[in-house]
């Protein structure tokens, strides 16, 4: 399930040679769906469509304890309790409304080559919700596409989110620890 | 759309996305059968 679009998403499929089906998700409607504000991510869900674990953000078929959890699974077991997600606040129905309809918004935005007016929808969307990595990525990319094709510069996006972090805590938009009052 | 959540525990609404490949893929479809679904994103 790959979170940008197609276009996007088809070089790396091709090289991963899947045996899996993969779909896009251009208007994140799984994000709202299950709430998460990173990825990659790991869901399992049983025979009856019930969530039974997940874990978002930092999911990985290279790390053993994920394979674990997965392996278990589907091999018919109970995959434990899910990893506790960091949540340095929780946004109201209303403001995560909002969050999601600019994040949307920005994607239409940026579909129609009007990508300025993108960034802005984005970046109104990432004040009301910092700590949303998805969002935060999509101006990454759309401000630095050299940064993500060919390949992703994760040393230069680590950097980034440590100094947009200080910035934004210098700011007063977030405190150390999350963002108590994520509209001031 | 609703702003609840889907949580462990709880069942996922059907949904229908586009394959990559072409046509779509319906969740319903998958009843009966344990799946991962692994979500990422080329940034």
């Amino acid at each position: 399930m790959e979170h940008t679009g197609g276009d996007a998403a088809r070089p790396f499929v091709e090289r991963a040679r899947t045996t899996f089906p993969t779909v896009v998700d251009e208007h994140g409607v799984t994000s709202t769906l299950l709430g998460f504000k990173a990825v990659p991510n790991g869901v399992l869900v049983d025979g009856d469509g019930v969530l039974r674990w997940a874990k978002y953000g930092g999911f990985s078929i290279d790390k053993p304890e994920d394979v674990a959890v997965v392996e278990r699974f589907l091999g018919g077991g109970d995959p434990g309790p899910s990893p506790v997600q960091a949540t340095p606040y929780t946004l109201g129905p209303v403001e995560r409304e909002l969050v999601d309809t600019k994040l949307r918004l920005g994607r239409l935005l940026e579909s129609l080559n009007r990508r300025d007016e993108a960034v802005t929808e984005w970046r109104a969307a990432l004040r009301l919700d910092p700590e949303n990595l998805v969002i935060r990525k999509q101006i990454w990319a759309a401000r630095h596409p050299e940064r993500f094709h060919p390949t992703i510069d994760w040393d230069w996006q680590r950097e980034r989110l440590k100094r947009e972090r200080e910035d934004e805590i210098a700011a007063g938009i977030c405190g150390p620890d999350g963002c108590p009052v994520p509209w001031a | 759309m609703a702003a609840t959540t889907t949580g462990v525990g709880q069942t996922l609404p059907d949904l229908t996305l586009p394959r990559l490949d072409g046509g779509e893929l319906r969740f319903a479809d998958r009843r009966g059968k344990r799946l991962l679904l692994f979500m990422w994103g080329s940034w």
